[in-house]
């Protein structure tokens, strides 16, 4: 089977190193963006299965890049990373459709497993309705 | 000396107090006013007059509240209408748009011969610029503990890939060197929620989100929380919890984080015997205890258990390491809800923390909530 892609968009690239390190273990190949406008892109182009978006990014917020991606694709599952799991902004991203968050402070690893077997499932399951 | 010398060294004497009296009143930097009963200003010293922009005499015979807060009658929020009716003295930080600056303002009462109050002294202190600094100094902390969240996540999830043996194998010294690691990020990371948490609180960020709740619930659940580092501590847990206290207006989340602290310092401080957990009925509300035989705290430390980054002759044993916070945001919190918490200790015996919190009152509780 072949592995399924994540992008992963962040402007901390040491962030994205520990991130892209944890994934592969998990058996995912992982591109990075380091702002918005390159998300959108790898998007368009190299259609991940998942990303997972810094909330908090200069010149275009992660908000705004869900915002961008929610119309073009309404179904592709994104996970916000954010360092707090209250706030304005944690709020505004429920609202725009972000499928679930990563919060930085807490244990990655245990978070990074939870998506990663939502996801599985959630492939399995459209396999068998398929 | 005939009556009219007399009179006149007296009078001389008497002149030479009042000068000496109006030179000190002068001399102070507050701004300070006398008013009788009725509001009018009767004295003010030269720091009064040049914080109005004006001449004492100019001042002298308005009423108060129509000159500091061009008000047609008393300003609610006037220390003096507290002193009226209690006759006591009170200092309150004043913030009228009116005045557009923040005062901390003390009145005190004036009795006259027959011991009643003829008025008031209201002294003030400019403190806008000492505000300003607090809430400076608040949103700086807030800052900080944001931008230093990335960089320690990265620290945590390097380390725990190591551990997890990604990069490939590690020997056992390692992975202990790493645990020891771990361990101190997290501890750090408990230090940041914890002074963020603090920063918001005083700095009014924090708003309670209040319900009816009912407390032993809260209780059970927050000493049930801890049920296995007590036993694991070879503890035992005693729980007096009275179910038919009812409810208080209060937030879950920040009652449950108090007992958290306070449940946790007794485990944390105690080596041998109980934590007594009890929460009753008490009229107009309702009193927790969280008492331990732990080593307890000594009479000159006791005052300051509530401050900020306290640290004093306890000695925790093993296990998580506190932040030094924990206790000022217990208090903190019970301060928002207009209860109150308090201390007893006795070096070697152990601690006692309680708090109360009062039953539902609409007209004073819900402003704050």
């Amino acid at each position: 089977m072949a592995k399924r892609k994540i992008l992963i968009v962040d402007n901390e690239p040491d962030f994205l190193e520990v991130m892209r390190t944890r994934l592969e273990a998990n058996n995912y190949e992982v591109t990075i963006a380091a702002n918005g406008a390159e998300a959108l892109n790898h998007i368009k182009n190299d259609k991940p299965d998942a990303v997972l978006l810094d909330i908090m990014m200069p010149d275009m917020d992660g908000l705004e890049v869900l915002r961008r991606i929610r119309k073009m694709d309404e179904g592709l599952p994104v996970y916000i990373i954010t360092a707090f799991s209250t706030g304005e902004r944690f709020k505004a991203a429920n609202k725009l459709g972000a499928s679930g968050f990563i919060v930085k402070t807490d244990d990655l690893a245990k978070q990074v497993g939870n998506i990663t077997s939502a996801l599985d499932m959630s492939a399995r399951f459209h396999k068998k309705g398929k | 000396m005939n009556n009219a010398d007399s009179l006149k060294k007296r009078v001389a004497e008497l002149e030479k107090a009042n000068r000496e009296l109006n030179n000190v009143f002068n001399s102070m930097e507050d701004i300070i006013f006398v008013i009788d009963k009725d509001n009018v200003i009767t004295r003010v010293n030269n720091a009064c007059a040049s914080f109005f922009k004006t001449e004492p005499q100019d001042i002298i015979g308005k009423k108060c509240h129509e000159l500091v807060h061009g008000l047609g009658k008393p300003w609610p929020g006037c220390p003096f209408e507290k002193t009226k009716q209690d006759k006591k003295t009170h200092t309150e930080e004043v913030n009228d748009p009116n005045i557009g600056l923040t005062l901390l303002v003390t009145v005190s009462p004036i009795f006259n011969e027959k011991g009643e109050m003829s008025g008031a002294v209201h002294a003030a202190k400019n403190i806008t610029e000492h505000v300003k600094l607090d809430e400076f100094k608040s949103d700086f902390i807030s800052t900080v503990s944001h931008e230093l969240r990335t960089p320690l996540s990265i620290i945590k999830e390097g380390i725990s890939l190591v551990l997890d043996k990604i990069p490939g194998e590690i020997n056992e010294k390692q992975v202990k060197i790493l645990n020891i690691s771990k361990y101190n990020t997290d501890r750090l990371a408990r230090i940041i929620d914890d002074l963020l948490d603090i920063s918001k609180i005083e700095a009014g960020k924090v708003r309670l989100k209040r319900s009816l709740i009912n407390v032993s619930d809260v209780v059970r659940q927050a000493a049930g929380s801890f049920e296995f580092k007590i036993k694991e501590k070879g503890l035992e847990m005693r729980l007096d919890i009275d179910e038919t206290i009812g409810t208080v207006w209060a937030d879950t989340d920040r009652i449950t984080q108090v007992l958290t602290n306070l449940i946790g310092n007794a485990v944390k401080f105690t080596n041998s015997g109980h934590i007594d957990i009890s929460c009753k009925d008490e009229g107009d509300g309702v009193v927790c205890l969280v008492s331990d035989t732990g080593v307890g705290i000594s009479k000159d430390d006791l005052p300051k258990v509530f401050n900020k980054f306290q640290q004093f002759g306890r000695t925790a044993g093993a296990g998580d390491k506190g932040t030094g916070l924990g206790l000022s945001i217990a208090k903190n919190i019970i301060d928002m809800h207009n209860g109150a918490i308090w201390v007893e200790s006795e070096p070697g015996k152990g601690t006692k923390f309680t708090f109360k919190l009062h039953r539902y009152t609409p007209a004073k509780e819900a402003p704050r909530s």
